[in-house]
């Protein structure tokens, strides 16, 4: 087995895992999430609790299960906003080229200039804080790195014969745009989704770090790490918890973003 | 009935330029030209020549930033004023195209037999059923074996001939008036040319298409081609009926062009080539293009630019010397 398949199926292991533990979470938890027991306050990782409990003696095994919930939950809808919305944009500015294009673009690149956890917080901190906007806010941010990825794609094909050949067909444009074009240039598209599902966990860690993401009791890992940072010294399992499972999720991704990529170019 | 010499295209004063930010280059100088129904044209000429942008001027298909004057009359319509939507109605129902390479012109990731299909989608309202057979009719008609399991085939599994019976299916499906075939058979080994050419023929003779060939190869013209006109650096330099244009070719270029082919008793010796190259679009001489590369050209080719001259009634040529001492 060659490398670039390692990439691609340590990706899929670690997702798999991980959904795989998102599910059972929707059905079952070892504990209750939000029920606080203070007679169980900083235990250790045992074999009654695997990860220990948080200071509010609640079970942290069980809350990063139902954490990854919110995660996985973020990362699709993100997802979907951006590159929906994102190969829309790319798609009409690549294709019909012009002075669109040149607006378009422009816009896009400002989008591109800001630091996308600023424009973030921006949103958040305009529209208010909660679920629903924080994954809005992600959404929007991704626009930029789809629509850049679709356009170069459709640029690059537009000018190819086998769309002249569908002109000389008649076929409208609509059509040439979404059932010519866009299957030829979806693999790159579904390596950039890979990785900004990815950056969206990463992004609704950051925000939920700072307190503007999701909001209490919902558990996410993100609101874990910054509440668990205060008693980093007492009960150090409460902070590597959210933190390890943070980083195998983006890994997953990145790893299948790769895997994708490898085996694209190689054809 | 007569309709053999009713004309069904015809190209009057085609100009077509290249804007760049200097100036506009001219790939196309004006030139006239007329298919009648159910005839074989031929437009021969080396590459650059502007051939291939004629054919796409037709179809409406040259980039934004070229300018097209002259006039395409196309079954009293002129193509030139249409819109963008009422050109696509025209598109692949009246007038439909082939390209030389068959794996860059069909869509790699669809189905050859819906690409066929998609067409007659377009073009007709037949339902599903009645679209199918008549795909897999026109499958078999060209000579595709298996039409059912070709239909699922993509265009990677298939080899080349088949690829371009495909592309001719697609050409053919709605029975357009004129197929514009450019260089169709060039990305094909000879025998499978020469199917191709048989192919292009039979569809010819059964379905009253019009066809234009456009091909460097003058062979190949000369077995398929009722009429050719000659193009040398945008201009039309000869018209003439394919048998005579090889028995009397009346243009210095033309000549040049039969020599050049190889023939059974040249064998062992070099092959004759026509000295010099095409010249660029951007060079602009007040006399004939083709006189540097001449044999016979004389003070005046260097600064007038000679006429079409009627040396026969259907045989024209762009030449000073032409029906003289030629």
């Amino acid at each position: 087995m060659n490398k670039s398949r390692i990439n691609l199926w340590i990706g899929i292991v670690l997702i798999s895992v991980l959904m795989l533990m998102m599910v059972v979470s929707l059905f079952y938890t070892p504990f209750s999430v939000t029920e606080i027991n203070r007679l169980e306050r900083f235990e250790p990782p045992s074999a009654r609790h695997l990860l220990g409990t948080d200071n509010f003696g609640r079970d942290v095994l069980s809350r990063i299960m139902k954490g990854s919930q919110t995660a996985f939950f973020v990362g699709l809808v993100a997802v979907s906003i951006g590159s929906i919305l994102g190969v829309l944009i790319g798609a009409i500015s690549g294709y019909f080229g012009g002075i669109v294009d040149e607006i378009i673009m422009r816009i896009v690149d400002s989008m591109m200039a800001f630091p996308s956890i600023l424009l973030a917080l921006m949103f958040v901190s305009v529209f208010g804080v909660g679920l629903r906007n924080t994954i809005i806010a992600i959404g929007i941010m991704s626009i930029p790195s789809f629509a850049r990825i679709t356009r170069s794609g459709f640029v690059q094909h537009k000018e190819l014969d086998y769309v002249k050949n569908a002109k000389i067909k008649g076929v409208s444009n609509l059509r040439i745009m979404f059932r010519h074009i866009l299957p030829n240039v979806l693999s790159p598209i579904v390596v950039a989704a890979s990785m900004g599902f990815a950056n969206a966990v990463l992004a609704e860690a950051a925000l939920s770090y700072l307190g503007l993401g999701i909001q209490p009791p919902n558990p996410s890992w993100g609101k874990m790490l910054s509440e668990s940072q205060v008693f980093i010294t007492v009960g150090p399992w409460y902070a590597i918890a959210p933190g390890v499972f943070i980083t195998l999720l983006v890994l997953g991704f990145n790893f299948l973003g790769d895997g994708i990529r490898d085996i694209r170019e190689k054809r | 009935m007569n309709c053999e010499n009713e004309s069904l295209i015809e190209i009057k004063d085609l100009k077509i330029g290249f804007k760049t930010p200097e100036k506009i280059l001219h790939a196309v100088k004006g030139i006239s030209l007329e298919v009648r129904k159910r005839e074989i044209v031929g437009i021969v000429g080396e590459s650059g020549c502007g051939k291939t942008v004629t054919a796409l001027s037709i179809m409406r298909l040259l980039p934004d930033n070229t300018i097209v004057t002259g006039n395409i009359n196309f079954s009293g319509i002129n193509l030139l004023s249409l819109k963008e939507d009422e050109t696509r109605e025209i598109r692949g129902r009246d007038i439909s195209m082939v390209f030389q390479d068959s794996l860059s012109s069909l869509n790699p990731l669809m189905k050859v037999g819906r690409q066929i299909d998609e067409n007659l989608m377009i073009h007709t309202s037949l339902d599903n059923r009645d679209r199918l057979s008549e795909v897999l009719d026109i499958m078999d008609k060209v000579g595709l074996p298996d039409p059912e399991q070709t239909y699922e085939k993509y265009p990677h599994e298939l080899s080349g001939g088949m690829r371009q019976r495909i592309a001719i299916s697609i050409a053919i499906v709605c029975n357009p008036d004129l197929i514009i075939a450019d260089e169709p058979t060039t990305a094909l080994d000879v025998t499978v040319q020469a199917q191709i050419l048989e192919l292009l023929r039979k569809i010819n003779r059964e379905s009253n298409s019009s066809i234009v060939f456009i091909s460097h190869n003058l062979g190949v013209i000369r077995e398929v081609c009722s009429k050719v006109y000659v193009m040398y650096a945008g201009h039309i330099v000869e018209r003439a009926p394919a048998e005579t244009l090889f028995t009397n070719p009346g243009h210095p270029y033309t000549m040049g062009l039969i020599k050049a082919l190889p023939k059974l008793e040249s064998k062992g010796k070099e092959l004759f080539d026509i000295r010099g190259r095409v010249p660029s679009i951007a060079d602009l001489t007040q006399g004939c293009p083709f006189e540097p590369r001449c044999d016979y050209s004389f003070e005046r080719c260097k600064k007038e630019f000679p006429d079409l001259k009627k040396i026969d009634s259907d045989h024209e040529v762009r030449c000073f010397l032409a029906g003289g001492i030629l």
